[in-house]
């Protein structure tokens, strides 16, 4: 890997929230049960597959895209459906199994490959496998960040090592041991395109993927949201003028590799736990998809908090009845509801919530407050001064604050998603949330047909 | 046999605290991101007002100063509420004495902020009535605070009142309050009272509260002899600077609003471009009207003494910078301080009847910046056309 390319970004704003989880991985009780939470692909009405108190096996079906139902969420877990809650009118898809022993694993249409084997295999046969696996929802795509078509190749790939979310677990011990599988996993990906695959690491983590063709790995350097896809790709090979990219997250392309390596699904995670409110912030082994509450049951210091299931910038909060890990979080946050009167203080009684100078360098009592009500927006400069896109992010946000759609997708809404505006909704005086601006104003129709 | 999950299930409220179906106070972030910053629109309002603090104590000070002055100089007293109040305080008319002249100026400063806050609020409730909704009193004291210290101090308070409700009605309101504005609040109703009353804004008479005592302003000397029209009357540049000299209430001392500026660039509510841009504009609009050669006497002042003489460092530092008004791109903001530079310079050098020029040069620098943005953006996005992506 001596050409590695690297990118330093300079703009962008670490949050040094306390609890950062410690590289050390331990064992997570065996979740009793396990969730698919609809509202993590807000852009999919999932179709049930399965009817409540039916027996489904690891890998069995609990869902479908009804638009293209190869596209299939597997059950991560053997057990029976104790919940399957259809999608109606504004409540998203739920199906809860109650996980049982021994497990049942539903059996793969193909066999173990090394990654010579799986370098040679046709697209096809790669895309058959993902979507045999239920690997394939891993995969996003840009412009949209939705579930990418099986059938159209992609015109870049990027399989995404770094994670700068403030409470991101580091990915050296998740990568430890496991060289071959991510080898075979990225290998597996670079045949979904036939331009060039992207791996991005952080600094100071060595590529364990070795010499492979059509692969260029790049380090990322810099501050939040230097780590986000959405970056990277805008600054790799920026998805517009019609050009797609897809990417996918460290641990997915593990299990991908893996899955396709030994030909059993992988449905283990290692989540980053952590948060002020957290005793051991740490690194967990767990399934994707396990329940939240059992996950920090004891972990927790006394006081009123806010699990969020995902990163405290985009993540969602769980609890019933979606108080399980989402599909794509790799991150446990555990956040203090309230501010704590005593950890604060201001010095000076005057100035207030004035010390934001810059706010970012002092340790706050970070909590959950937002701080003032929201009202109109305020284009200071600061948000052109912590975003690394090349976009301009002032005029971006106002023309969401308004709901122009138009405007917008000119100035590259298109081309992202919500967290990669959670540090301007984090920043905003306005109090505006910049991310669920962004769906609603792409997903408006255009005007002039009213 | 039960699992601990279902035990669990029983309890009011799982650890997870609430979730969007269970009611969240409203004083949390109700959804991602869920921190935030603790910059909120107060915030950004306070700290505009405490950074405007040097302006308000130069402000009492000097317009007190003058009085004196020109007091001790022979002008006749006037017998009003004023003078009887200083007098049975036992406050005397020193210039020497600062106590005397903050008394003097409190007493000029604190009733036209009084009038303009009234004003103000009146202004904002029966906007918020009409439209059925809660006033929304956040920036009353910051517009209402940075519109008195442009004004002169010889303005009688009904005047000051009617300028203050046109800055919130037209500035403001009417477009639907602070960030949907397209003009800044303070000058709108500066330039409307302006229009209305141009004889109480101007003129040498206007800017020393003594009746009948005409004090003039470095611009206005410059207007008739040049730089050495300013040094005939005494003054010199480091003068001008700390701004103990006759002009607006606020806006004389360049001290003052430096200080401030320090502060609102400390907690990035202004943008140093747009100051840095008219800074930069004022040199270039300087060297211009050298380079064109203007037979006029103001043609001769170096972009020193504009950058400290009349309104222009107010102007630039606390009503240019108001992000809700100015450009919203970086390279927006610098070409819109460099045009309001521009503009006060020419504004000063060819419109003979117009002295300062700060309170037009930023109205038209308002104006242009949604045009600005639209330039730069188009700029910004013509570059990804380019075929290696931009």
């Amino acid at each position: 890997m001596a050409d590695r390319g690297r990118v330093a970004l300079r703009k962008g704003l670490d949050l040094p929230i306390p609890g950062a989880p410690a590289p050390l991985i331990e064992a997570a009780p065996e979740p009793s049960e396990v969730a698919l939470v609809g509202s993590d692909r807000p852009e999919i009405r999932m179709a049930l597959r399965v009817a409540e108190g039916e027996r489904v096996e690891l890998g069995q079906t609990l869902c479908v895209d009804p638009a293209r139902t190869e596209i299939r969420f597997v059950s991560p877990a053997s057990g029976h459906v104790r919940t399957a809650r259809p999608a109606e009118r504004g409540r998203p898809a739920l199906v809860v199994v109650a996980v049982e022993r021994p497990e049942e694993r539903r059996a793969l249409p193909f066999e173990g490959a090394d990654a010579e084997a799986v370098g040679k295999l046709p697209r096809r046969e790669i895309v058959d496998r993902l979507l045999a696996t239920g690997d394939w929802v891993s995969l996003r795509e840009r412009p949209g960040g939705g579930i990418p078509d099986p059938d159209r190749a992609p015109d870049a790939l990027l399989v995404c090592l770094t994670d700068t979310n403030p409470l991101a677990g580091p990915i050296g011990p998740i990568l430890n041991g496991r060289e071959e599988d991510l080898r075979i996993g990225v290998v597996a990906l670079s045949r979904l395109t036939d331009g060039p695959t992207f791996v991005t690491l952080p600094p100071g983590v060595e590529a364990p993927i070795g010499d492979l063709p059509d692969i260029r790995s790049f380090t990322f350097e810099g501050p939040h949201p230097t780590g986000l896809p959405g970056v990277q790709i805008h600054h790799l090979f920026p998805a517009r003028d019609g050009r797609r990219v897809w990417h996918v997250g460290a641990q997915d392309a593990l299990a991908i590799g893996r899955a396709l390596r030994t030909a059993e699904i992988d449905a283990e995670r290692i989540v980053a736990l952590g948060g002020p409110r957290v005793r051991h912030p740490r690194l967990l082994r767990t399934r994707l998809g396990a329940g939240i509450e059992a996950l920090v049951q004891d972990e927790l210091l006394p006081g009123e908090c806010r699990v969020i299931s995902g990163s405290p910038l985009s993540g969602r909060i769980a609890a019933r009845p979606e108080g399980y890990l989402g599909r794509d979080h790799r991150q446990v946050s555990v956040l203090p509801e309230l501010d704590d009167p005593r950890s604060g203080g201001w010095p000076l009684p005057f100035f207030g919530r004035l010390r934001i100078a810059p706010p970012w360098r002092l340790r706050l009592p970070w909590s959950t407050e937002r701080h003032g009500p929201p009202s109109a927006m305020l284009p200071l400069d600061v948000f052109d001064d912590v975003s690394p896109l090349r976009l301009p992010m002032g005029l971006l946000l106002r023309a969401l604050a308004a709901g122009d759609r138009e405007a917008a997708e000119r100035l590259g809404a298109a081309e992202l998603v919500e967290e990669d505006l959670a540090l301007c909704s984090y920043l905003c005086p306005a109090k505006l949330e910049y991310g669920a601006l962004l769906r609603s104003t792409l997903q408006r129709e255009t005007r002039g047909t009213e | 046999m039960t699992s601990p999950l279902e035990e669990s299930a029983s309890r009011p409220l799982p650890p997870g605290g609430p979730h969007p179906d269970v009611y969240v106070p409203d004083r949390l972030a109700q959804h991602a991101p869920h921190v935030r910053s603790r910059l909120d629109v107060s915030a950004v309002m306070r700290c505009v007002t405490w950074a405007a603090l040097p302006c308000v104590v130069m402000a009492i000070y000097n317009t007190g100063l003058q009085v004196n002055r020109a007091l001790a100089a022979g002008a006749r007293p006037v017998e009003d509420v004023r003078h009887s109040l200083l007098e049975a305080l036992g406050l005397g008319v020193s210039p020497d004495s600062i106590l005397d002249c903050a008394a003097r100026g409190a007493l000029h400063f604190v009733p036209l902020l009084a009038a303009s806050l009234v004003a103000g609020l009146a202004t904002e409730s029966a906007f918020a009535r009409l439209r059925g909704r809660t006033a929304d009193h956040r920036a009353l004291f910051v517009i209402a605070l940075l519109f008195t210290l442009c004004l002169p101090p010889t303005i009688s308070l009904s005047r000051a009142a009617l300028g203050s409700a046109l800055a919130f009605a037209i500035g403001k309101e009417i477009f639907g309050g602070i960030g949907r504005n397209l003009l800044n609040p303070p000058l709108t109703g500066l330039a409307l009272l302006y229009f209305a009353y141009p004889g109480s804004l101007t003129g040498d008479a206007a800017w020393v509260a003594v009746d009948g005592w005409s004090g003039a302003t470095p611009l206005a000397l410059a207007g008739e002899a040049g730089l050495a029209g300013i040094e005939a009357a005494g003054l010199t540049w480091q003068d001008v600077v700390y701004g103990a000299i006759p002009g607006a209430l606020g806006a004389t001392s360049a001290l003052a609003c430096g200080v401030g500026a320090v502060v609102l660039l400390v907690t990035g509510v202004a943008s140093w471009r747009v100051l840095a841009g008219g800074v930069a504009g004022l040199m270039v609009g300087a060297a211009l009207v050298d380079l064109v050669g203007f037979a006029r006497p103001v043609a001769e002042l170096p972009w020193s003494w504009h950058l400290v003489s009349g309104g222009f460092a107010f102007g630039i530092v606390f009503l240019a910078t108001d992000p809700a008004t100015s450009s919203a791109t970086n390279p927006g903001r610098l070409v819109y301080g460099l045009l309001i530079g521009l503009l006060v310079v020419l504004i000063r050098v060819a419109n003979p009847a117009h002295r300062d020029g700060v309170m037009l040069a930023i109205l038209l620098g308002n104006v242009t910046a949604p045009l600005i943005d639209q330039v730069v953006s188009r700029i910004q996005t013509a570059r990804w056309r380019r075929p290696d992506g931009g």
